[in-house]
């Protein structure tokens, strides 16, 4: 049985983001997550950071303050191994939800 | 570990505010500059990106709220994990298990032994109160068939009177007492000491 709740693809959204970048602050991640969906997905920075905090209390990512390119400090989230296997986890879970949606949307 | 962390959490939870509140303005900042660079004014951009932002006290109140939330539903993890590891090493469970139980179970009884011998021997506030008149105890009364108080013994009573608070001189201070008391003996009660005559005649 898939998990199959919003704040689960909140959640694989973000993990997928810093599997891409390596290491990013919450602004770049929700930037990233707009400028590859073509502004098809705009993250609720109210959604992000509760998010993001609730991961790094799982262990699932981990935080720095660091520099960004402007020269301004920001506070960096870097995934872990367990973040690793949990976006592992997460994504085979995401094409369940999809298919069985699209079951259901094809339904006639 | 995760307790343990938490814990520090805890200590640390004012900075931990403090860095929340960081990092939501970080954002903002970011936002406004992106704003600006794409044409907007410096007014036009902060009004935009607060509009986007929502309420930052909200907001950081929401993220808070994860961090703690998380704190309790962790904590049970904990415990899950605990409980499988002991489910999966019974010999070390049971030797815990004992050894604890030995260790409180002798604490306790060691502790009752030293409340019952030493420390609740008698229901007197100090225990300095009881000796003197057990050492008294001997000539208070006049031994054989006299019923009366030997006089010393009354004066004394009555300097002590202070220490035996519920002591009743008036009692004894009478050249003869109702009671005939052969011997005595001091007996606690709930928050005072009595003499208890051991016989009793009627006079």
């Amino acid at each position: 049985m898939a998990k199959n709740d919003l704040q689960g693809a909140l959640d694989l959204l973000i993990f997928k983001t810093l599997s891409q970048l390596g290491s990013m602050h919450g602004y770049g991640i929700v930037m990233h997550i707009e400028r590859v969906s073509d502004e098809l997905l705009n993250i609720e920075e109210g959604s992000l950071y509760p998010a993001l905090h609730r991961m790094e209390q799982s262990g699932w990512i981990r935080s720095e303050w660091a520099v960004t390119e402007s020269s301004r400090k920001a506070k960096f989230y870097t995934l872990t191994a367990a973040g690793r296997r949990q976006l592992a986890a997460r994504e085979k879970n995401w094409e369940q939800v999809v298919k069985g949606v699209q079951a259901i949307l094809r339904f006639a | 570990m995760g307790v343990f962390r938490r814990m520090l959490a805890l200590g640390k939870r004012s900075k931990l505010d403090r860095e929340i509140e960081d990092e939501l303005h970080d954002h903002m900042q970011m936002r406004i500059n992106d704003n600006i660079a794409k044409g907007m004014s410096s007014e036009e951009a902060t009004r935009a990106a607060r509009l986007r932002f929502g309420n930052p006290t909200v907001m950081k109140e929401r993220v808070d709220a994860e961090d703690a939330a998380l704190g309790v539903d962790s904590l049970f993890r904990d415990v899950r994990y605990a409980t499988r590891g002991f489910a999966k090493s019974p010999a070390f469970t049971a030797v815990a298990i004992l050894t604890l139980a030995l260790g409180i179970g002798a604490n306790t009884a060691v502790f009752q032994l030293i409340d019952a011998v030493r420390l609740r021997s008698l229901p007197v506030p100090f225990r300095y109160w009881a000796s003197p008149l057990h050492r008294f105890s001997g000539w208070l009364w006049e031994r054989g068939s006299t019923s009366r108080i030997q006089p010393a013994s009354r004066r004394i009573l009555a300097a002590r009177r202070s220490a035996f608070r519920s002591w009743d001189a008036s009692s004894l201070a009478g050249t003869s007492i109702a009671h005939r008391l052969t011997s005595a003996r001091l007996v606690p009660a709930s928050s005072r000491l009595q003499l208890q005559p051991n016989t009793v005649r009627r006079g």
